[in-house]
């Protein structure tokens, strides 16, 4: 289990220290609880663009890459729909310039129009990339398009729209650094060849002056319950069909969660889950499917997503599909299978505590989410979900009237 | 309230000496050289089998990478669905990934569960059985894939690369059609597996928790690999030398273009290696480099463009790539080539080169920053014959090296007829 300590400063930045002296690497993480959900609808994308728009430069530090690579560091950011984290890697014996230069831009961020018109053009280009310029680039904004009706997961981080990223402006920028990059929205996570208590006297010295921000009531539209099932058809110039099937769920924190990832692990994680031995090996209908879950601070999505087989249309698939699960009984191999799921969470669990630098912000993102203690033990909790619960939240959850179905298909040529 | 005055930097340090423990070396009866890096925190015990070929030994196209890649799904007792589950039910997982010069089979397992897993992955590893209803289905996924990857810019302009590198002689230079991946067969599959898994052609590389019992359980089955025939070394491939007009491909309805300007450079044992290293760095190879700099930060052409030296035999291949704007493709190449002129015309500021030595040394250190990225490390060494001592004469090299010889070093390596132009995309 991860060994932590933990400060609160002041002006409400949280401070969590991981000691790890195996390693002649710090890694520094602020994670910011601001993401896409805290957006305008009309004004989706603006939280990423934020994210870029922070590497532009602070009053005391010109060029924020260059001050961090003097050092030997690399450092880089993303935005979810729930937090903006930002993380620098560097030898534990230069830690103070990353809280010289995180400090000084949650402080005085440059604002300078130049900067801000070059990121968007920079952000528009890699929304052209990633979601334009490559087959099935747009399948999840199409889905949760679909899925969400009210609540802004509706939308990707990256935004609805390349007019909307290229509309915002600067007075925008300064008031959305106000109201979400202050120290108590923001979380500091320090691991590595680093001693606690040097840590929290940094911290002090680099953010105790910062001031807090506004008082924030988060509040975001929840989404009623789905009565009907729910389909969207598109056709695009990709080579083949595909199916996504998706329920709405609990939210990260809720009790169910880890019942939950594991049961998408049963249905469609490797080819000794049910999807796969059903669709693939022995009824050959589907060239892949798999299935996974979506752990995000409000309710999320269990999602399922297969290609069918040259000469199976996606309707048939669909439907082979839904009888199977609308119908799904589990048999008397559940105890081992459940087990051979747990075991293999566990082995996934371990891998992802051997680099400092994922250490680091698995501690950002769960204190965010609610406080680093809930999730240190995780193995506990996947090893507690019970068979009784898996039956359960089959039963509750896989039924067609929740279902969102998206047909995305090949265009004929 | 007074506000901490920010405006000098906290003083910087040069990374400390650093002084890396060789691995242990345990050689098998059979020859095979295991490498372990201990590691007695770590309980999930990461195994590499390195196959001393790769896609540049292969012929026919595909025949050498499906043998390897469905080992998974040819245990000889078990089906591919029951090794999935036997594979899960013990926490591991068994991945292969093919280079151009060599295959690695990356296992994972907890400690614990050695005796109960390892004989089955060594089964299957050493002694295949592959079905024909696992190829066809392997084949099918690949063909959409191949069909998946023919619609997306970057990846069509990575394979004329390699296209204009290896010639259609070579399978590494050839296409990937549905043709050469349908034609492939397993009698053909079982040969390339037979010539290539023998003791000669493979090395071992581990880290964790290493005790006597889980030595000797891995000793005792990879023991048993036969004997056989070293792959040929690959040496002196006739590459090209530069094309003289660009390779273009027109894909109309893109909205981004994807451009590479590649060349060939010298191996990894050659002297140059260490300085072009700092050179592409400079060049493309971090946030701050001369390319992004000036596509993305200045020009606002794109989202990424990255400089790159990936080695083969006594060679490599130095490249260019980025996907632009189309509106701006000619723009961007131009741009590409402009920045190379200026390193090879105007000194380099010293600022600039203590900037990339520091961002240098930082990225040695993050190789090495866990066991598992050491062991990674250690096998890169290992392939050219270097070992842990690699790690200070880098550090001494980056230390030691001046503007003026990055300069003297671009002026050779940067002339333009030496460089082959790959679009696919629009040119508006």
């Amino acid at each position: 289990m991860i060994k932590i300590q933990r400060l609160t400063l002041d002006n409400g930045l949280r401070v969590i220290v991981h000691e790890d002296h195996t390693t002649p690497m710090a890694a520094f993480n602020v994670a910011y609880d601001v993401g896409s959900r805290d957006e305008h609808p009309d004004h989706t994308g603006f939280a990423h663009l934020m994210e870029h728009f922070m590497f532009c430069g602070s009053e005391n530090v010109p060029d924020f890459d260059k001050a961090l690579q003097q050092v030997g560091a690399i450092n880089n950011a993303y935005t979810s729909q729930d937090l903006t984290n930002y993380y620098i890697l560097l030898p534990a014996n230069n830690l103070e310039t990353a809280f010289w230069v995180e400090s000084d831009r949650m402080l005085q961020l440059a604002f300078r129009q130049e900067s801000l018109d070059v990121q968007k053009h920079v952000v528009i280009e890699e929304y052209k990339e990633n979601y334009l310029n490559r087959p099935y680039g747009d399948v999840l904004m199409l889905f949760n398009a679909m899925v969400y009706k009210r609540h802004p997961y509706q939308w990707l981080p990256i935004g609805k729209s390349i007019e909307q990223i290229a509309e915002v402006d600067m007075a925008m920028v300064r008031d959305f650094h106000h109201r979400f990059y202050c120290p108590n929205n923001a979380v500091l996570v320090v691991a590595g060849d680093v001693r606690a208590d040097n840590v929290f006297a940094l911290a002090e010295k680099w953010f105790g002056d910062i001031p807090s921000g506004p008082e924030r009531m988060k509040s975001y539209p929840q989404e009623l319950p789905q009565t009907e099932a729910r389909k969207t058809v598109v056709e695009r110039n990709v080579p083949s069909d595909l199916l996504l099937k998706g329920w709405r769920m609990c939210d990260r924190l809720h009790p169910d969660f880890y019942a939950l990832d594991l049961l998408s692990d049963l249905f469609g994680t490797g080819q000794s889950s049910y999807l796969y031995q059903t669709f693939v090996t022995e009824r050959k209908l589907f060239t892949d499917i798999s299935a996974a879950v979506t752990g995000t601070a409000d309710e999320g999505v269990f999602q399922i997503s297969g290609r069918p087989v040259e000469g199976v249309s996606i309707e048939e698939a669909d439907a082979a599909l839904s009888d199977y699960l609308y119908g799904f009984k589990f048999d008397s191999t559940l105890p081992h299978d459940l087990q051979k799921v747990k075991n293999a969470a566990e082995s996934v669990l371990l891998y992802n505590e051997i680099k400092i630098d994922d250490r680091a912000t698995n501690l950002a993102v769960w204190e965010t989410l609610d406080s680093v203690e809930r999730f240190l033990d995780e193995r506990q909790l996947y090893f507690d979900v019970t068979e009784e619960q898996m039956r359960r939240l089959t039963s509750e959850l896989l039924t067609e009237e929740k279902s969102n179905t998206l047909f995305y298909k090949a265009k004929e040529s | 309230m007074a506000f901490l005055d920010r405006s000098t930097p906290p003083a910087p340090y040069p990374v400390t000496d650093i002084t890396l423990t060789a691995p242990r070396r345990h050689v098998l009866p059979n020859g095979i050289p295991l490498f372990v890096i201990d590691n007695p925190s770590l309980d999930l015990i990461h195994l590499t089998v390195e196959v001393g070929a790769g896609a540049l030994h292969e012929t026919p196209k595909h025949v050498l990478s499906f043998a390897y890649l469905l080992l998974k799904e040819s245990s000889p007792k078990h089906s591919a669905t029951e090794m999935d589950g036997l594979l899960d039910f013990y926490g591991a997982t068994c991945s292969v990934s093919v280079t151009l010069e060599s295959i690695k089979i990356k296992i994972t397992f907890p400690k614990k569960n050695v005796a109960d897993i390892l004989p089955s992955i060594f089964e299957f590893l050493s002694t295949p059985h592959y079905r024909e209803e696992n190829l066809a289905l392997y084949k099918s996924r690949r063909v959409k894939d191949l069909e998946y990857n023919s619609q997306k810019t970057n990846v069509r302009c990575s394979q004329l690369a390699k296209n204009a590198l290896f010639g259609n002689k070579m399978a590494a230079g050839q296409f990937s059609t549905r043709e050469n991946l349908m034609a492939v067969t397993i009698p053909q599959m079982e040969q390339s597996h037979r010539e290539t898994f023998c003791a000669e052609n493979i090395r071992m590389f581990a880290t964790g928790n290493f005790d006597t019992e889980l030595e000797n359980c891995i000793s005792q089955l990879f023991e048993q690999i036969p004997h056989g025939k070293r792959a040929a070394e690959i040496r002196d491939l006739a590459l090209f030398e530069g094309v003289s007009s660009p390779v273009f491909e027109q894909m109309p309805d893109s909205v981004q273009s994807s451009i590479m300007i590649c060349r060939t450079g010298p191996g990894y044992c050659d002297e140059q290696r260490r300085p072009l290293t700092i050179l592409s760095t400079l060049t493309g190879g971090y946030f701050s480099s001369r390319l992004m700099q000036r596509l993305r930060e200045k020009d606002g052409f794109t989202y990424g463009v990255y400089s790159d030296l990936t080695y083969f035999g006594n060679q490599s291949l130095f490249s260019i790539s980025s996907d632009v704007n189309v509106q701006h493709t000619q723009a961007a190449i131009d741009a590409c080539f402009e920045e190379l002129d200026r390193l090879c015309r105007e000194p380099i500021p010293d600022e600039e080169v203590e900037m990339v030595k520091h961002y240098i040394e930082g990225s040695l250190l993050r190789r090495v920053e866990n066991s598992v990225s050491y062991l990674k490390q250690y096998d890169d060494w290992q392939s050219y014959g270097l070992d842990e001592r690699e790690f200070q004469s880098m550090l001494q090299q980056v230390n030691d090296i001046t503007a003026e010889e990055l300069m003297d070093l671009a002026k050779i390596f940067f002339e333009h007829n030496k460089f082959t132009q790959i679009i696919v995309g629009n040119i508006l």
